[in-house]
């Protein structure tokens, strides 16, 4: 039934500090697959090995010792699809304060910065209450990237944020990913080339489950070395 | 293009005639199922106004005035008495007890197979539980009277007004409501559990909480409304149940004699179905509308948990 494939060949890739990284390729080309191994989110899939190391402020995040859920509180995640709780919006942000047993206070304090963080706290600040479901897609996405945020991690993972959103809604997180990569470590996974063009410094292609070239965004799309990447900016296929 | 034209006029003609004959057997199939319908709706308010138009009568005999509020239930006294309080005690306390003990039980199971056993536990599990499901409650009653009683008239001896018969009661009855209902209300929780979509549990643990974190902040209430209406079901099973539980109450029209202890759970006792199920046959004028009217308040227990539990479901997340 579960079938085996290798997902991923050798990649070797590093990831800069507080500049944003895109992962860009065709579909099932390996890139949601990688940017899951960073905090490891594979491990929920029965049966999957990986070889290897991540390293992550020098140490290894696939090590024996490595505590998951610490790593997951330092590596925040944004999903493909906005996946808030049907829980009140307050409640979603404070989730992952919550779970590690924050003060009263101190979630209320952040919730508000986490939200205006996410460009998010005016158009909810009178409906905290209210369920999180309620928001348009837009909305929700930002909610989730709040919610990611509350819990302050180094490094945030976005795989195809903008995917289910219209171009207002994609705008709108575009202009988030700028003002956030200030503070935070950004890797992104896109579809969409101009995306990742307008968004990143540094971007990465993948084919095939392998890493073809990685370089400043500039240099990608402006002087790609590899045909295969020319190739796909270049529109030829993908 | 005269050639082609006629084509064109005879692919037309059968095309019509296909839809003609479509439309024809739509319209059979509607109505056939409109009948099917409107007969199924019938009989349920048929039921119910058979029971109620029967058992409301015995109101009309001023002695049953007492029917919600005494637990005296003595048809055939000089002077007769028709309290039923004690039958309708007897249903509701075994339900409620059972659905107690049964509830974290079954979350508890639910949760294992959802979200902890490995793929071959699930593949193992599931059958038998639809098996335990089906079990046929004549089987279950059995196994309590040769099994259960004799094992719990041991361990009741001591606290039972009278170790003779300690072991039958509510408390073997309650015992084997939680048997049968366990494995509905596991079924229903798993379906409830499964309901939850994935993003939900990668949206818990990728915010760093532990996997019970996730399960008890996440996906329960996520699942609260499934969760629900598995309780609610697994109570209109419990309260509807005759023959299992009969076979442990063994008691005749009275609560054991004395003032309410624990050891009222190991006597001889009674309930709504055990006393239509032994007495109904043999009864007649008031006392027999009486049984009706217990049949009556017994639907209209079962009508008001499955509304409980459609008002539940209709507030569900995840459908």
């Amino acid at each position: 039934m579960a079938q085996s494939r290798q997902a991923l060949y050798d990649v070797s890739l590093p990831i800069r500090e507080k500049q944003v990284t895109a992962l860009i390729g065709p579909s099932g080309c390996g890139k949601s697959t990688f940017l899951r191994t960073l905090n490891r989110m594979n491990d929920l899939i029965p049966g999957t090995r990986i070889e290897g190391e991540a390293l992550f402020d020098g140490s290894n995040i696939y090590a024996k010792k490595t505590d998951v859920v610490l790593l997951r509180q330092r590596i925040g995640m944004v999903f493909q699809r906005p996946n808030p709780f049907p829980k009140s919006i307050f409640e979603n942000i404070a989730y992952g304060l919550r779970v590690q047993g924050k003060s009263q206070s101190f979630i209320k304090e952040r919730v508000e910065a986490s939200l205006q963080g996410a460009a998010l706290w005016d158009e909810v600040k009178d409906r905290l209450n209210t369920s999180a479901l309620g928001l348009s897609g837009g909305q929700q996405q930002r909610l989730c990237i709040a919610r990611a945020l509350a819990v302050q991690p180094e490094v945030l993972l976005m795989d195809e944020p903008c995917s289910a959103l219209d171009p207002i809604a994609t705008l709108k997180i575009e202009e988030l990913i700028t003002e956030l990569v200030k503070d935070y470590t950004i890797v992104i996974v896109t579809h969409n080339m101009q995306q990742a063009s307008r968004v990143s410094h540094f971007t990465s292609f993948f084919l095939s489950g392998k890493l073809i070239e990685t370089a400043s965004t500039v240099n990608i799309f402006e002087h790609p070395r590899q045909k295969e990447t020319e190739d796909y900016i270049s529109g030829r296929f993908g | 293009m005269a050639a082609n034209s006629v084509n064109a006029e005879a692919v037309k003609d059968t095309r019509s005639k296909r839809t003609r004959r479509s439309r024809f057997s739509d319209q059979v199939a509607h109505g056939v199922f409109l009948v099917c319908a409107i007969l199924i709706v019938a009989i349920i308010f048929g039921i119910f106004i058979f029971l109620g138009f029967n058992g409301l009568r015995m109101f009309q005999d001023p002695a049953a005035k007492n029917f919600f509020t005494s637990t005296n239930w003595a048809p055939t006294d000089d002077v007769p008495s028709y309290g039923a309080l004690g039958f309708i005690l007897g249903s509701v306390v075994t339900t409620l007890l059972s659905t107690i003990i049964v509830t974290p039980l079954a979350f508890a199971m639910a949760l294992y197979m959802t979200e902890m056993a490995p793929r071959w536990v699930n593949t193992l599990l599931r059958p038998v539980l639809e098996v335990f499901t089906g079990m046929p409650s004549v089987v279950i009653g059995f196994l309590g009277l040769i099994v259960l009683v004799p094992w719990l008239t041991k361990l009741a001896a001591p606290i039972a007004p009278s170790a003779a018969n300690a072991g039958v009661g509510w408390g073997a009855a309650t015992v084997i409501l939680v048997i049968m209902i366990l494995p509905t209300v596991v079924s229903v929780s798993i379906d409830a559990l499964n309901a939850v979509p994935e993003s939900v549990r990668e949206a818990s643990l990728a915010l760093g909480s532990t996997r019970w974190q996730m399960m008890k902040n996440a996906v329960l209430p996520a699942a609260s409304a499934g969760l629900a209406t598995a309780v609610v079901l697994g109570m209109t099973r419990a309260i509807g149940e005759a023959l299992a539980v009969g076979m442990v109450l063994q008691g005749d029209t009275h609560l054991p004699d004395g003032p309410f202890s624990l050891g009222w759970f190991f006597q001889p006792n009674i309930n709504i179905t055990n006393a239509i199920l032994n007495y109904f046959s043999e009864a007649s004028g008031t006392e027999r509308n009486g049984y009706f009217m217990l049949g009556f308040v017994l639907l209209i227990i079962s009508f008001l948990f499955i509304c409980l539990s459609r008002y539940i479901a209709s507030r569900s997340v995840y459908k």
